[in-house]
């Protein structure tokens, strides 16, 4: 459990503290990566640009991605995630503000594996995340690929 | 070949052998022996033979003998010359060699052929020399072989006639054998003669006779026969004649000429012999006064086998060799035969004959005569006389009777006992006694022979078919002579049979018999066509006094049906192109009066073709209609039209078996279809008549109504008899009482008003002495008061002399019109005063396009004054570039037939006077009136209006434009607040949940440091941060009610109340709400915008009812009219309905924050969403008291795409 990691794509720094708050708050002692936008989350995680020779896991163990991202939106990238063979299968959940129908079925079109809104009161935030979080780290079981590492 | 030519080659060597040995003695003369060579191998070996020697020849010489010999060279050029010579001279040996020998051969040739052919020729002469000699060697022994058993077969006769025990019939019948036994020898003597004759072997037996005697007895053969047949017989003989001569031979001649005399001697005639001695000749005469010999038959009649009369109309038989054995048997005797013509016009022969014998003749002793000649030459001739007794036929009953005509007694005796048994048979002897009996008898058949005296059977024949008694009787020629030709001509004429003798009596009894059944077959048959014709007259008869159809049907169709033997009979009659069954048997009930077209019946094809349909099998003639007849009786039918070049109708002969109709029944039928279409003929000329004087008696009855209608009456008055006619129309038109008479002339005037009768009495007085027609309107006045407007004619009429006896004429009520012109005059004046008021032009042109109305309108628009214009062109009033088209749109429309047309707007301009140009609105019309097509045309000046509508368009342009700019403002900013919609959904709440997350985080992780209010700040964020949301979220769905697509889903109203109620119970479960919804509230609509409503109704009435001591909330549904309303109500603070107007206004609300939460937001949502559904609601309430909200939704929501443009 100990080299499972996260990668949180968020623009939002006040959204990100309180991610990574409710998250520790949790108990996950996991690594959590967090990058800003939508190209940085691609090259973290193909290993490219500046993220060439990151260390860690070749790959999370979930994706928790914001759909109102600079330069490439979160649904973009989820397109190219999952046209790619080494991420086709990466478990990706959308974590967005938003609660438009629209970015839903889009969301699940391209092949989001689950639809998160997050609720602007805090309480509540803190507590989906936390769920989230332990739900992807420990209740569920990765696909088969992901699992040899 | 090589055989001949060897002497050629070997000859020069022999010479050159010879001519080297006596070179010595031959010398110089080179050639010596080489002439001869060259001859000799010319002659055995031809062209060839000798130009080959010449040539060998010449090269021997030249090598041998030219000196120097041995050598060809030579020494004196002269020897070559010398070759020359021989070889030309060689050269013409030989050809003339070969020209000789080919010659020769030439002439043998021919001898041999010459040779062969004289052989021949040698060869059939000899041969035909021996035929000749055969023939009449044959004809001499077979003339004598066949005497010898007719000699055999005459004695046993003679011996049996003798006999006394023979029945009559036996001894008839034997006497009969042995006539013709001897006739038979006779022709064959005299045939033996004449052979003998021909070959010149006829041997003289000379011996001394008395020819006196000789003739005696010759000439009294004859006596009895001349008795009988009442002849003058002459015999002048003297007492004795002695001379040497063959007495048989002279014998045949006085017979041969005797016989010859009697035969061509008429009964009643005269002949005479004469014998007498004249110059050292005795002379024989034999004078009759029959028809004597034609000047250029007078040398041919002793020729051989020749016949005076020649051909059939011999009187005798024979075989024409009598005179010329006569003629040769003299010529023997050395003596003459000669033929001449007496006073009287009979024949006369002569005979001379030396009275010696020839110098040198040995006499002989006298023979015995040849009784058998003598005895048949008389018995030839008696035969003719005995013939009355044979005529004695047997009458049987009514059997059919024969004539039988021939001349050989014998015959006829044979042919009439063949015939006895059958029929009744009569016997004649010659055509002219046949010919008498015919008429006399009238026999059912006649036999004849053709060869007879008197009347050949050919001539009897034709004239028995001349006369009409016997025209039809059948005759049968019977005749030996096998004459094709005759035989042919003979069938024409009308024989019905020809039989050639010898004939069987099987085939005669045979023939004789059917024609007799056929004869009898067609007397009976001419005795029903007699009954048929008899019949047909009087269904001609009855059928002309006809009157009707029926009738004639009655008497025609059982006519057809009776006398053709027909099993039934249609009559069809055509009506147009069909075919009328009037009466049909064959399938009566079904046909009967039924109409069919012609092309598809039997009796139509007959009426097309005009000719019968004559139809042996229904079931096979294309003609018939598949399966028309199946069902009936018919097999066989016969269709005959009615009227013969254009048929009216047909008759039809049905038949029940199989059946041909033939050439007499069609004739039958066609005639009974005469009848038919001369009765129907009739019916049409009585019917015709029929109607004729009903049209009369109708014409009278119209002429009466029509001048009632036309109001005219017609009078008379005779001057000299001063009587009046007046028809009842006058008497209506005067007003006079029908029963008076008519008013006489000076009464009459009571009539008419004192100024009309001037005119008239006037007019009339002229009519009476002037003979002047006359015409007035005149107004009459009736008794009654009333006054009528006429017009009285009057005209005079004349006797022949030209002098006035009369008045006549006529007087018509025109009241009416009189008025009508009024009427039309006070109308004409209306309508002139509205043309002239009428503020519309109104112009009017003839066919010519001259104007010839123009109002005062007109004269306005155009600036014209009707007196300028009248008369004038239209086009004058048309602009220049509008006139082509003005007259050919004037042609079109007058073509259409329209009467009136509105003109096209805007496309028509006017001209005014002073040249400006106007648009004008115009509709035309026409009228045809007495002059011609008058059009007229109304016109509008238009420039206002046009102008007018020129500025509604350019406005209306404008306004289009801007809403079109409007529509792509408004759409941008929708697509705007789309994007702000959706940024506010996003963007909004993260500074919000960022407010409310480090403000709790703030509290988590350091409030037990935060001292006094901080802690109450800290909520206050908190709690400001989630209203904040909160009214993100209603805004949110305000804008998303109006945004999106509409679905149209069912929803069940009732479940989904039961659903959001319990949410709300389960959220604060300690409340004691009051609910009651209506089960199957069934609405379609967008389902999740209907949830968004309900759950807003619910929560509004859940809200506001907390404070209820008692809370309730009903959800149920009402009818108002066909408007189905749902509504939520509850029981608790209500509103009070002076501020019901601003309940479904955005962020309005009617209570405050403290009494009951919330962001104003929820009512206009619900209201939005409503709309859209094409719904309304509504909502009551009172303070305190409850509220409730109603709202319908349209049952089949419209359907709409898209919310517009608001929030």
């Amino acid at each position: 459990m100990n080299n499972k990691t996260i990668l949180l794509v968020e623009d939002n720094h006040q959204d990100e503290i309180l991610t990574l708050r409710a998250l520790r708050r949790a108990n996950l002692i996991n690594q959590i990566d967090v990058v800003r936008d939508g190209q940085q989350a691609l090259d973290y995680l193909f290993r490219q640009s500046e993220f060439a020779d990151r260390g860690g896991p070749d790959l999370p163990t979930v994706v928790l991605l914001d759909i109102g991202l600079p330069r490439l939106s979160g649904l973009e990238v989820l397109e190219q995630l999952r046209a790619d063979t080494r991420t086709a299968l990466l478990p990706v959940v959308i974590l967005t503000s938003s609660d438009e129908e629209r970015d839903r079925l889009k969301s699940y079109e391209v092949g989001a594996n689950s639809f998160v809104r997050k609720p602007v009161d805090f309480a509540e935030f803190a507590e989906t995340v936390a769920r989230l979080g332990v739900y992807w780290l420990a209740t569920n079981e990765p696909p088969p690929a992901m699992k040899q590492q | 070949m090589n055989g001949r030519l060897a002497p050629a080659v070997l000859l020069p060597l022999l010479a050159l052998a010879l001519q080297w040995v006596l070179w010595p003695w031959i010398a110089p003369f080179v050639w010596f022996l080489f002439f001869p060579t060259v001859f000799f191998s010319a002659r055995l070996g031809g062209l060839w033979g000798g130009l080959i020697s010449t040539v060998l020849s010449t090269v021997i010489v030249w090598f041998f003998f030219i000196p120097p010999q041995l050598s060809w060279t030579m020494d004196n050029p002269s020897n070559l010359y010398s070759v020359g010579l021989f070889l030309v001279m060689g050269y013409l040996f030989s050809e003339t060699q070969d020209r000789l020998r080919r010659a020769q051969r030439n002439t043998d040739m021919a001898l041999a052929e010459i040779r062969t052919a004289n052989r021949k020729i040698t060869r059939l002469y000899q041969k035909t020399l021996e035929l000749d000699k055969l023939k009449t060697q044959f004809f001499a022994n077979v003339s004598h072989e066949l005497r010898t058993p007719l000699t055999l077969i005459m004695s046993p006769l003679t011996r049996r006639l003798a006999a006394t025990d023979l029945t009559e019939t036996e001894r008839r019948e034997n006497e009969m054998v042995l006539r013709n036994a001897r006739l038979l020898y006779r022709h064959v003597t005299d045939l033996l003669d004449t052979a003998k004759l021909e070959a010149g072997r006829m041997p003289l037996i000379w011996t001394p006779i008395d020819l006196a005697a000789l003739t005696r007895a010759m000439a009294s053969h004859f006596e009895a026969l001349a008795a009988e047949r009442k002849i003058d017989y002459a015999v002048m003989i003297p007492d004795t004649l002695p001379v040497e001569a063959d007495g048989e031979k002279l014998q045949r001649v006085l017979v041969n000429l005797l016989s010859n005399a009697f035969k061509f001697t008429p009964d009643f005639g005269a002949i005479a012999l004469r014998l007498s001695q004249e110059n050292g000749h005795a002379l024989i005469e034999v004078q009759d006064n029959g028809p004597g010999v034609p000047a250029n038959l007078q040398e041919t009649v002793f020729e051989r086998f020749r016949q005076v009369e020649g051909g059939a109309q011999r009187r005798f038989g024979g075989t024409g060799l009598g005179l010329a054995i006569v003629k040769d048997f003299v010529e023997l005797h050395n003596g003459t035969v000669s033929l001449g013509e007496t006073s009287g016009g009979g024949a006369l022969f002569s005979v001379r004959l030396p009275l010696t014998a020839p110098v040198g003749t040995v006499l002989s002793a006298p023979v015995p005569f040849d009784e058998v000649i003598d005895r048949q030459a008389i018995e030839e001739l008696e035969a003719r006389a005995s013939t009355v007794a044979l005529n004695k036929s047997l009458p049987a009953a009514d059997a059919p009777l024969i004539l039988v005509v021939e001349d050989n007694l014998d015959m006829n005796e044979f042919i009439a006992a063949t015939l006895r048994p059958h029929y009744r048979v009569y016997s004649a002897f010659n055509g002219r006694e046949g010919l008498k009996k015919t008429l006399e008898l009238l026999p059912d058949l006649i036999i004849t022979d053709l060869m007879m005296p008197e009347m050949a059977g050919d001539d009897m024949v034709y004239e028995l078919r001349r006369l009409p008694a016997t025209r039809d009787v059948p005759i049968v020629i019977l005749t030996a002579k096998a004459d094709e030709n005759l035989r042919i001509r003979l069938l024409r004429e009308g024989v019905q049979d020809y039989l050639n003798k010898p004939f069987s009596v099987e085939e005669l009894l045979a023939r004789v018999s059917g024609l007799i059944l056929s004869r009898r077959r067609t007397v009976e048959e001419l005795s029903r066509s007699a009954e048929l014709l008899r019949r047909l007259a009087e269904i001609v008869e009855k059928v002309a006094a006809v009157r009707d159809l029926p009738s004639l049907t009655n008497i025609v169709l059982p006519a057809v049906r009776e006398l053709t033997g027909a099993d039934g009979a249609t009559l069809v009659l055509r009506d147009n192109g069909q075919c009328h069954y009037i009466d049909e048997d064959a399938i009566g009930p079904l046909w009967k009066g039924q109409r069919f077209p012609l092309e598809s019946c039997v009796s139509g094809w007959a009426m097309l073709h005009a000719e019968a349909a004559v139809i042996e099998d229904i079931t096979v003639d294309p003609r018939i209609p598949h399966a028309a007849y199946r069902s009936t009786f018919v097999k066989s039918l016969s269709m005959t039209p009615i009227g013969r070049e254009k048929p009216v109708g047909a008759i039809g002969c049905y038949w029940a078996n199989r059946h041909m109709a033939g050439v007499e029944e069609l004739e039958l039928q066609q005639a009974l279809a005469d009848a038919m279409s001369v009765g129907l003929a009739n019916i049409d000329l009585y019917q015709g008549m029929a109607n004729a004087r009903q049209d009369a008696e109708q014409f009278a009855a119209t002429l009466e109504e029509a001048q009632h209608l036309a109001g005219i009456g017609n009078w008379t008055w005779n001057l000299r008899t001063n009587q009046y006619t007046w028809s009842d129309e006058i008497y209506r038109i005067y007003g006079r009482d029908l029963t008076l008479p008519p008013a006489a002339y000076p009464e009459v005037q009571t009539y008419f008003t004192p100024e009309s009768w001037v005119g008239l009495a006037a007019a009339v007085e002229k009519g009476l002495t002037e003979g002047v027609s006359y015409e007035c309107d005149t107004e009459v006045v009736r008794p009654d008061g009333s006054h009528r407007w006429i017009i009285a004619r009057g005209k005079a009429s004349h006797d022949t002399e030209g002098n006035i006896i009369g008045l006549y004429g006529t007087v018509q009520d025109i009241t009416e019109r009189k008025r009508t012109e009024q009427a039309l005059r006070e109308s004409e004046e209306r309508l002139a005063g509205i043309i002239d008021s009428a503020t519309d032009a109104i112009i009017s042109v003839n066919e010519q396009q001259q104007i010839c109305m123009f109002n005062p309108a007109a004269g306005q628009v155009f600036g014209l004054s009707a007196d300028e214009i009248i008369g004038q062109p239209l086009t004058r009033l048309i602009p220049e570039r509008f006139r082509c088209e003005h007259e050919s749109n004037v042609r079109n429309f007058a073509q259409t037939g329209i009467t009136a047309r509105r003109m096209g707007v805007g496309e028509i301009s006017g001209l005014r006077a002073n040249g400006e140009e106007f648009p004008i609105e115009a509709s035309i019309s026409h009228t045809p009136t007495a002059t011609g097509e008058l059009f007229t045309v109304i016109l509008r000046d238009i420039t206002d209006r046009k102008r007018t509508q020129e500025e509604i368009h350019r406005l209306n342009a404008d306004l289009e434009r801007r809403v079109i700019e409007r529509t792509a403002e408004l759409t941008t900013a929708n697509r705007e607040l789309d994007s702000f919609a959706y940024a506010v959904s996003h963007d909004l709440r993260a500074p919000l949940r960022a407010m409310s997350g480090f403000s709790q985080a703030l509290a988590e992780d350091y409030g037990s440091q935060l001292v006094g209010e901080a802690k109450v700040y800290l909520d206050q964020i908190d709690l400001s941060s989630r209203k904040m949301s909160e009214l993100i979220d209603g805004l949110l769905t305000l804008s998303r009610s109006t945004r999106g697509e509409l679905r149209h889903d069912a929803v069940d109203l009732s479940a989904l109340s039961e659903r959001l109620l319990a949410e709300l119970m389960q959220s604060i479960p300690e409340r004691q709400v009051a609910i009651q919804v209506e089960t199957g509230l069934q609405v379609y609509g967008d389902a999740r915008m209907l949830e968004a409503v309900m759950r807003n109704l619910l929560d509004n009435a859940w809200k506001y009812s907390a404070h209820a001591a008692a809370p309730g909330i009903r959800v149920y549904a009402e009818d108002r009219g066909d408007v189905r309303r749902f509504c939520v109500a509850d029981n608790g603070a209500g509103f009070d309905m002076a501020h019901g107007n601003r309940l479904f206004q955005p962020f309005q609300r009617l209570h405050r924050q403290e009494e009951f939460t919330g962001i104003g937001i929820g009512l206009a949502t619900v209201q939005r969403i409503v709309h859209r559904h094409n719904g309304s609601i509504e909502a009551r309430g009172e303070p305190g008291k409850g509220a409730v909200f109603c709202f319908s939704l349209s049952n089949m929501p419209a359907n709409s795409t898209c919310g517009e443009n608001e929030v």
